[in-house]
């Protein structure tokens, strides 16, 4: 093929497969990792032949200390359920948050003339830009003042807020590229823009709405620093726990091997997730999508 | 289902953007004023009850004679010099490889994208825990095998924390670039085949043209991104004295306010730092935006 970019092919099979190494070799170790005994995550050399064992996922079980075999913080692994239904809870709520405001939003940019509508994008994007530490104390202060302070609701409007930068740009992408014609159509024969939008535009953009999901989604249920800021027990988040493991473990009372097991939970969603949207996922990524927007 | 919504489209419209605004503007606009604000105060959020007293400008100048804020300034340059650089260089050669389409094509650029769907904070865990630590680490070992001393946890910190970003950051720069890659006609490919040029040619003349637009936006993306890590370093700054780093090498803006926010509790100090941080970020929207509004016009 004379007119491809790379001419190599061998070589280019090579340097996929080398990549592609780099990539997964940490993701099947911490996999594992998860399965693996106690004394086999302990061990100084690899361990790649032991009995798989799933006593790292028994997380309602006591979680033993590896030097005298004594039950440890018993009532921490216990909450484990707990801790993983706050972060699906608030993750859904999130999402639905950022997906109708966002909807909303981009809908009357894309239709109608809104003065302020571009600098007002344009200052979405600097949330996206500055690290959210910066936000943390303002944002404690205004959650003890009005009593979000450990809320779900708290927790998930701070998350679609934060998720909105990208609902808004996927989903005008899409609005836009969806002709007016049928619209104005249904509304010569009457129907409100309510109408229009709920039973006209929706259906022809649930791509749009279903790439904006998962990015929404994958914002709330990554976050690390709000839940440690603006929760204590009530709807801290699976992240929070984890570092609460990874402290465990800093003072030598815990082995890797819950703190594996934990990890491979939290990446279940986001990866099923990535596979089911595969054809578009490039879409939340690809630079094509901000592009476009401010034309 | 009649919805008797009689609102006309002219009132609609700003209710349409009403739950947004409201959102930006409890949660991001009025946080960004307390924090500009409190930067001209003494105050902390662990002192309740106490007022914060005036001190005009007195914090940044206590910020700009601090002796480490120096140190700490360079180490975010030099972490994201570093980490774009490699990420580009990775970046590309990945790119030019995966621009053409081949069975699988999609499944490897979907594997690449999972390091960027892990927590920050798992993957900092993740890899200090089980691919750095001293004793069990893998990459420890494997080092150890080819008898190449490292000390990922201490001197080597700084090289460890830029190899968990590389890990999960040069496959963006990848998507970026493919995309960029794939608006390079085939027909413009075909004649600098005719009249023979070489691959540099090929790729300065050729390719670079029209790639350009998006390695500078991936540039500005991942500038901002690196200017904002700072899960790995807390991660690393963690870690006990003996083993540790040398907390000077490695500490960053971002986790220096983590610090005087969630250690320290100095909220004025690290309200004073993040202006400076958000001032940063803004020029490097502006430029990206000035960027965006050139190419439209070209257009």
């Amino acid at each position: 093929m004379s007119n491809s970019i790379f001419k190599a092919k061998n070589l280019r099979f090579v340097i996929i497969g080398f990549w592609l190494i780099i990539v997964l070799f940490p993701l099947s170790w911490i996999a594992l990792t998860s399965v693996k005994p106690t004394e086999a995550t302990l061990s100084t050399t690899p361990v790649f032949l032991f009995t798989p064992t799933l006593q790292n996922y028994m997380f309602g079980a006591e979680i033993m200390d590896p030097h005298t075999n004594e039950p440890i913080f018993a009532g921490i692994a216990s909450q484990f359920p707990r801790y993983l239904g706050n972060s699906i809870l608030i993750a859904l709520m999130s999402t639905f948050i950022a997906l109708a405001a966002g909807l909303t939003f981009a809908y009357s940019l894309s239709r109608f003339k809104i003065i302020g509508g571009t600098p007002l994008l344009a200052y979405m994007l600097t949330l996206h830009a500055v690290t959210p530490i910066v936000f943390t104390p303002a944002l404690f202060e205004i959650f003890q003042k009005i009593g979000l302070h450990d809320t779900h609701i708290g927790l998930s409007l701070i998350y679609a807020t934060f998720a909105l930068p990208l609902t808004v740009w996927i989903l005008k992408n899409f609005l836009d590229g969806f002709p007016k014609t049928s619209e104005e159509a249904a509304k010569v024969d009457g129907a409100s823009t309510f109408d229009v939008l709920l039973r006209i535009t929706l259906p022809q953009i649930k791509v749009g709405l279903a790439v904006a999901a998962v990015f929404a989604f994958a914002v709330a249920w990554n976050d690390f620093i709000f839940t440690l800021s603006l929760t204590e027990t009530n709807a801290a988040t699976f992240v929070f726990l984890a570092d609460f493991f990874d402290d465990l473990l800093r003072v030598g009372v815990l082995t890797p091997g819950p703190l594996a097991s934990m990890s491979i939970i939290h990446m279940i969603p986001s990866f099923i997730f990535a596979f089911l949207i595969q054809r578009y996922l490039l879409i939340g990524f690809s630079a094509g999508t901000i592009r476009k927007e401010m034309k | 289902m009649a919805i008797s919504f009689n609102i006309k489209d002219k009132h609609l419209k700003w209710l349409l953007i009403l739950p947004t605004l409201i959102l930006l503007t409890v949660f991001a606009i009025i946080p960004y004023l307390w924090t500009f604000g409190i930067s001209f105060y003494d105050y902390s959020v662990q002192v309740f009850g106490r007022a914060p007293d005036f001190v005009g400008f007195q914090n940044y100048e206590n910020m700009m004679t601090h002796p480490d804020i120096w140190l700490r300034f360079q180490n975010t340059a030099k972490f994201a010099v570093t980490v774009v650089s490699i990420e580009f260089i990775l970046g590309l050669s990945l790119a030019l490889v995966l621009s053409e389409r081949f069975r699988g094509h999609r499944l490897v650029l979907t594997i690449c994208v999972l390091p960027m769907l892990i927590a920050p904070e798992i993957t900092a865990m993740i890899f200090k825990v089980v691919m750095f630590r001293p004793d069990i680490g893998f990459i420890n070992y494997l080092l150890g095998v080819l008898k190449i001393p490292f000390d990922g946890y201490g001197k080597d910190a700084f090289l460890s924390i830029v190899m968990v970003d590389a890990w999960t950051w040069t496959p963006f720069v990848m998507l970026m670039i493919v995309g960029g890659l794939s608006s390079v006609p085939k027909s413009v490919l075909e004649a600098a085949d005719i009249d023979g040029a070489g691959w540099w040619a090929r790729f300065r003349y050729v390719i670079f043209p029209y790639a350009k637009p998006f390695l500078f936006l991936a540039l500005i993306f991942r500038l901002a991104d690196a200017l904002r890590t700072w899960e790995v370093i807390r991660e690393w700054l963690d870690v006990p004295p003996p083993l540790g780093p040398n907390p000077l090498e490695i500490d960053m803006l971002p986790s220096y306010l983590y610090t005087l926010a969630f250690r320290a509790f100095k909220t004025s100090e690290m309200t004073t730092t993040a202006t400076i941080m958000v001032i940063i970020s803004l020029v490097l929207v502006y430029t990206y935006l000035r960027y965006l509004w050139k190419v439209e016009q070209n257009e």
